[in-house]
Parts: C-alpha cells; sequence; structure tokens
C-alpha cells in the first residue's frame, strides 16, 4: 500500500474509533459497541483533537462534549500528553474555546506563526474565523456550544476513569487506582504505574503512599504495589472478572496519532523505495518505546523491509482498537 | 551480512548513499580503491568489508577524505543503519595515499561511475590498484593484498612501475629490501631499485 493510501486507512479507522469510544462516553452518536477496556480520557481528548482534523463534526462534538463535561477532565493532563508544536496549537486552541465558552474569559493572542487550517480539508479564506482557535493560528469557521452531549454512563466499562474521579477526585489517585485495577491481580512498578498516568512521578508516590495509608493499597517490594482486589470490588459493586482490561492508551494512542501525522507528508508518494523505507525507519525508531509499551513489537527490517514493519504495526495497533 | 559479497551489493549501498545525499540536497565525488573497486572493476569476485575512500574529487582537483565531511558521514550511517551494516562500511582507510601523492595519471584512469545525481563514484584503475595493492602487500605482509595482487595478473613491467612509486611513499632501504623479496615472490626477479 503506497503513504496516502496507507493514510486514508489508517484516517478512516482511527475516526471510526473515536466516534465509537466518544459515543459510550456521552457524545450524541449511537456506539456501534461496548468496549471492555477503561478509556484515558486526556488521551482520547489529545489523539481526537488531530485525527478529528479530517472530521469536523467529530471535532465539534467532542468540543460541546468538553463543554458538558470539563469538570470530568484534567486540563494539565491533557496538555501534559500534547506533544510537539501541532498538539500544543490544538490543545491551547480548545482551551481558549472553553474558557471563552464556560467562563466568559477573554481570548489572548498567541499567534507566532503563519495562519493553517484546523481541518485538514478546509483553506484559511474563511470569512468568520472561530477566534479562540485563530488565536494559536489554526482557522477554522466559528463555532458554538449545542448542549447535546450527555454525561458519561459510569457503569460502563470505558468510563471506568470518570466512575473512580466521582469517588477520588480528578487526581493521580484515581489515575493510580485505575492502572492498579484493570492491570489486577499483578502488582506494579512505580515507574510504569508513573508512565502509565502520565503524572508526575513525585504525585504518583504520594498518591500511593496516601492509598497505602487508607489500607487500599499495599506494597510489595521496595517499588512495587499492588490493590486490594476484593475490596475495591466490593465498594464498586462489580465483579473482579468484570473489571474493565488496561490498554496502554497514552503511549498506544500517542504513537498512533504520530504516525497518522506522518503518513499525512504528501512528499510520500514521491519517494523512491528505499528513501521512503529510510524515512520510515527515522519514524519507527521514533516511535518504538510507545508501541512496545504497548504490547506491540516494532519491527527491525533492513532496508526497504521498513515499510513492511509499518504495515504490521498498525495492523496489530488497529487489532488492539478493536 | 556485514560484507559487501558482490559488485551489485556494493551498487545498492552506494545507490542509497546517492539518495540520502540528494534527500540532504548535497553532492561528492568519491575516489574509491581497495577491495570494493576491485569487485566494482570485475577484476576480483572476494567479498570486501568496506568502501576504501582515498580521496574527494572536486573542481579543484583531488581533496583530503580525512576526515569525511559532516554531511556524507550522516547519510553513510544512516544508510548503515538502514541495511544493517557496520558504520565504518565507509572510510577513509586509504586517505593517507594522497599525501604522498597517487600515481601519475591516476584521474585520467579511473573509472566513473554515477549513483543518482548526488554521487558519483570514481574506481581506481588496474593498474593503479596494483600500485596500491603491491604497496599494501608490503607494508602489511603477505594476505589479501598479495592475493589480490595476483589476482590481477600483473606484468613484470606493471610491477616494477608500481614497485618505483611505492618507493616514494617509503623510500626507506629497510622497505626496499622487503619490495626486492615481494616482486621476487611475484616473479620479478632482476628488480633493479636503485635510487
Amino acid at each position: 500500500m503506497r503513504p496516502s493510501s496507507l493514510s486514508q486507512h489508517l484516517d478512516q479507522k482511527l475516526r471510526d474509533f473515536a466516534w465509537d469510544e466518544w459515543a459510550q462516553m456521552g457524545l450524541l452518536a449511537s456506539p456501534e459497541r461496548q468496549s471492555r477496556w477503561a478509556q484515558d480520557p486526556e488521551a482520547l481528548v489529545v489523539f481526537t483533537l488531530e485525527v478529528a482534523r479530517a472530521d469536523p463534526r467529530l471535532f465539534d462534538e467532542v468540543l460541546d462534549w468538553l463543554t458538558v463535561n470539563e469538570s470530568l477532565i484534567n486540563m494539565r493532563r491533557v496538555r501534559a500528553m500534547s506533544e510537539g508544536e501541532e498538539d500544543e496549537l490544538l490543545f491551547l486552541g480548545t482551551l481558549f474555546w472553553l474558557d471563552f465558552h464556560r467562563r466568559s474569559k477573554g481570548i489572548p493572542n498567541t499567534k507566532k506563526s503563519d495562519p493553517k487550517p484546523l481541518f485538514y480539508a478546509l483553506s484559511t479564506a474563511i470569512p468568520d474565523p472561530d477566534p479562540a482557535f485563530a488565536a494559536v493560528g489554526l482557522i477554522r469557521p466559528k463555532v458554538e456550544p449545542t448542549g447535546k452531549s450527555g454525561t458519561p454512563d459510569m457503569r460502563s466499562p470505558i468510563n471506568f476513569a470518570f466512575r473512580l474521579r466521582q469517588l477520588l477526585g480528578v487526581n493521580a489517585r484515581a489515575e493510580v487506582v485505575r492502572f492498579l485495577l484493570t492491570t489486577a491481580p499483578a502488582d506494579a512498578d512505580t515507574a510504569i504505574i508513573t508512565k502509565s498516568t502520565r503524572f508526575a512521578s513525585r504525585n504518583v508516590r504520594q498518591a500511593l503512599t496516601s492509598l497505602q495509608d487508607a489500607g487500599v493499597v499495599s506494597r510489595r517490594g521496595k517499588r512495587r504495589f499492588a490493590v486490594d482486589l476484593e475490596g475495591w470490588t466490593g465498594l464498586l459493586r462489580i465483579e473482579a472478572d468484570d473489571l474493565p482490561t488496561y490498554r496502554a492508551w497514552p503511549q498506544l494512542l500517542g504513537g498512533l496519532r504520530r504516525v497518522s501525522r506522518w503518513l499525512r507528508r504528501p512528499e510520500l508518494d514521491a519517494l523512491s523505495d528505499y528513501m521512503l523505507a529510510s524515512e520510515t525507519r527515522d519514524l519507527l525508531e521514533e516511535v518504538r518505546d510507545r508501541f512496545e509499551e504497548a504490547g506491540l513489537e516494532v519491527g527491525d527490517s533492513p532496508a526497504t523491509g521498513a515499510w513492511g514493519d509499518l504495515e504490521r504495526l498498525l495492523d496489530d495497533a488497529l487489532a488492539v482498537l478493536r | 551480512m556485514n560484507e559487501i559479497h558482490t559488485a551489485e551489493r556494493a551498487a545498492q549501498l552506494l545507490d542509497a548513499l546517492g539518495e540520502q545525499l540528494d534527500s540532504a540536497d548535497t553532492a561528492y565525488e568519491l575516489v574509491v580503491v581497495g577491495g570494493s573497486a576491485l569487485l566494482a572493476l570485475g577484476l576480483i569476485t572476494r567479498p570486501t568489508k568496506d568502501v576504501d575512500v582515498v580521496a574527494l574529487r572536486s573542481d579543484l582537483g583531488l581533496q583530503p577524505a580525512k576526515p569525511l565531511p559532516e554531511p556524507l558521514m550522516v547519510a553513510r550511517d544512516r544508510v548503515a543503519r538502514d541495511f544493517q551494516i557496520p558504520a565504518d562500511w565507509l572510510n577513509d582507510g586509504p586517505a593517507s595515499l594522497l599525501t604522498f601523492g597517487l600515481p601519475d595519471g591516476f584521474l585520467s584512469r579511473a573509472r566513473r561511475a554515477d549513483h543518482g545525481p548526488a554521487l558519483t563514484v570514481w574506481y581506481a584503475s588496474r593498474l593503479d590498484q596494483i600500485h596500491f595493492k603491491l604497496y599494501a602487500t608490503v607494508d602489511q605482509g603477505p594476505g589479501k593484498h598479495e592475493a589480490d595482487l595476483r589476482a590481477l595478473d600483473a606484468s613484470p613491467d606493471e610491477l616494477l612501475t608500481a614497485a618505483r612509486w611505492t618507493m616514494t611513499h617509503d623510500p626507506s632501504p629497510g622497505y626496499r629490501d622487503v619490495l626486492v623479496q615481494a616482486l621476487v615472490s611475484l616473479g620479478v626477479p632482476d628488480a633493479s631499485l636503485q635510487p
């Protein structure tokens, strides 16, 4: 498959995935399935702000969802998961838009570079651009919240993070417990918990200490921790077998976001097989750690084999999303 | 596979190097000696470990290859990574040959091979390789260099011409003694190499 074809194929799959996830989280849409995993809301926000650049309706529905459910989201964590200038602009534009519509705050002008279209299929020739996104140089038609979004069904596995946040607050403790419960009965090293929750290691250590002091998390060895599974399932009124499953969403969605952006480069189709493979190797080395942390194997074929490695990686990653 | 087994393999690596250089908007002309040059000219069939760059060619003539220019090394390292071969697959090992001078008429005899718009390789001719291989045989002892020299099937006249050139690189009496012995073993028993 040539790059442009793979790009279209991947983006369609990622948009379908995003719609299905958000539909289970309260967005005005009908989900086509029920996910068995617990979603990571902030990882999904950062991911969707990118993939929805090819689907304005999805982008605007997510903005609307955020106006209704912002209290369930940790915007600092959204920012922490943003990588590079594009993510940063999308985050800031969204933040300014929420500030304007939810808190009637003025919109600062942080524009540093030439304006560019927010949506891939649109140009910047828009008579009445949205001021919040225009402030960061992203041009799109003005958008208002519709209030059509609902709140997440806290009993759905996918919304497990929200349920824990209702219980423990929108903080590191809720993320630590989500990680430990969805990976239970295994214990986990502090470094792994930190990487997955994407909080500062100090915050994670404090959260683990306070949860240990409260008697709901136990230490196993110097840096390993586990939850009191029976106690938690009793409290949450859920069978251990019915606990949502774990996915390394920040790594998986971050890696897919990076690959999706990379594949959008129009010059890729014109490259020779060797140069395409060489540039693909650059990409694979860049995303290797993220996908391997998500349990996926990243190939290391020599010469022109790198392109095949990417195709196999995407097949495997998309299978994880199904 | 860390060795360059065939001329086609060497050409594949150099084609890739040319593409990397072109992608980086830079271009080089490399003057190459040694096993890869012999492979490219069809003069030997043994595998070689690397591509030996003796000089860089430009409008100003031949320039020292040591150290290799940074953009060339970056491109070389990318090819090494892509093909999973050692980073020194292309190196400036024989660059010191240029210091004392290449054989007269070297460049006019070199064979040109283009590897895309950004890379031209000038392969040392058979006669010049006889010069280098004789020098290496005497300098480093018998082994692959002597085997290459025999494969080149040099005539006595060619060996004597080469021998005189090698003495411009090492004029010591000790070197001359070993050189005479080498020539004898190569079938030139009456070499007159007196200064």
